[in-house]
């Protein structure tokens, strides 16, 4: 096996084990072609920056599930995720590809990652309404989906778990029904 | 169904609690109802993203990701000035630099406050403005984020002081201190990164570990910053520039 291949492997595996050496070694390597190439499609470096960020995290989400191996280089595969979130967030929905070459690189998304991708809208969607709820609310949906115990939650507010309980439903209703009242809720495929 | 109970349902199904024939139910349910399947697609999605190790693994992947981008500045500042001189002076400024600085190039050796120059960057600020509605913490979180982003830091260290006062966040706590720090409070800032260590909220512990070594330097107490430094583990955040300062830090 070739030295980039190792090193390709050896960067699933941090991202797998959030290995803080190996993510460092990923942002110095890939992230600068990354901010070059969305510059290069009318983005600006926050917007690859964030891109980036969601990138790493789809890839961690695929590793975590699938017992899963590259079959091509990474900046390849990194790049094919990016330029697919980059077109999500644009909603240009045309240009998405789950196959490309690059740098005579055959790169293809399997099932899962192209689900994933498809479902970024989805997520960007759900992350606008959460940030627009009240800190009370974020702070508990937090808490509930980090899977710490209602009792826990409930003695870190001074609240009663019952209270807890009914609070955690009524800001995930309004989650979802200020999600499902945006105008983008119906575009959305299932 | 209830709302509630719907929900609970679908909470159930995305972590397997659903016995087998309520698995079945609910899955021919949904193969019916194409807006119960839009639901419980976006309730996967919440609880993906709102999970604890993507949580940890998103403040971990923001804290490399500001790394960079100081990193980055700091580069372009190096690099800005030759580009104006050109490249002939250029080449000529390096070998007068080499020339002077000769001595010291070839032994790298920092004093505390050199390293601490260094390697010190204010923390930035991550934290984003709330709409006020009348709440006081949030207008109390507005003052404080830009009073620290406006470089007031002898304001900024009491507003957060405050804020964590009435509700314990550490997120409050750890902006204390770097205020205390960015306001040359060094010693105060140690007791308060000390605070944030023996929190239990790990979130901070290795960004508090690593100005606190800072911290330390800044002081003049190099012994302790080399402790701090010398426990970092290989996957903290900072564990290459706490190795590169152990090796060239004065005895």
């Amino acid at each position: 096996m070739s030295s980039d291949a190792q090193r390709d492997r050896r960067w699933i595996e941090g991202i797998r084990n959030q290995d803080s050496n190996v993510l460092n070694e990923i942002y110095k390597n890939i992230q600068p072609g990354i901010i070059s190439w969305i510059k290069q499609n009318n983005g600006n470096e926050q917007d690859a920056r964030d891109v980036f960020q969601d990138a790493i995290i789809a890839i961690y989400k695929k590793c975590k599930k699938d017992d899963f191996e590259l079959t091509c280089k990474f900046w390849s595969f990194a790049l094919i995720i990016c330029k697919n979130l980059w077109f999500a967030r644009n909603r240009n929905k045309d240009r998405m590809t789950y196959t490309d070459v690059i740098d005579e690189d055959e790169v293809r998304l399997d099932e899962t990652m192209q689900d994933q991708m498809e479902a970024y809208d989805q997520l960007l969607l759900y992350r606008k309404h959460f940030k627009q709820l009240p800190d009370s609310c974020r702070q508990i949906l937090s808490m509930f989906f980090a899977k710490i115990k209602m009792s826990e939650i409930a003695e870190k507010l001074d609240m009663t778990e019952a209270y807890v309980k009914k609070r955690k439903f009524k800001c995930k209703e309004a989650l979802i029904q200020n999600i499902k009242e945006d105008e983008l809720y119906e575009e959305l495929k299932v | 169904m209830e709302k509630e109970q719907l929900y609970q349902k679908i909470e159930d199904y995305i972590q397997d609690k659903l016995d087998k024939d309520q698995k079945a139910s609910f899955e021919s349910e949904m193969n019916a109802d194409e807006e119960l399947r839009k639901m419980l697609k976006l309730h996967q999605i919440i609880h993906e993203d709102l999970s604890q190790d993507v949580n940890a693994l998103r403040d971990k992947l923001k804290e490399i990701d500001l790394g960079t981008k100081i990193i980055d500045k700091k580069e372009t500042k190096k690099r800005s000035p030759l580009r104006i001189l050109g490249p002939l002076t250029a080449i000529a400024a390096a070998l007068l630099i080499g020339i002077i600085f000769l001595p010291d190039l070839l032994n790298p050796s920092l004093s505390s406050s050199q390293a601490y120059d260094k390697y010190y960057q204010p923390y930035p600020m991550a934290l984003n403005q709330r709409s006020d509605n009348g709440n006081v913490e949030n207008n109390l979180l507005n003052e404080a984020i830009a009073a620290y982003s406006n470089g007031r830091y002898e304001e900024a260290s009491k507003l957060f002081g405050q804020l964590f006062d009435q509700n314990g966040d550490t997120t409050y706590k750890i902006y204390q201190a770097h205020a205390l720090l960015a306001n040359n409070e060094a010693t105060m800032a140690i007791d308060v990164y000390d605070e944030v260590l023996n929190s239990n909220d790990s979130r901070f512990h290795q960004q508090a570990s690593w100005y606190k070594g800072l911290a330390l330097l800044s002081s003049g107490n190099t012994v302790s910053a080399k402790e701090v430094f010398q426990n970092f583990s290989p996957d903290h955040y900072k564990y290459m520039e706490a190795q590169k300062i152990l090796k060239n830090l004065n005895n």
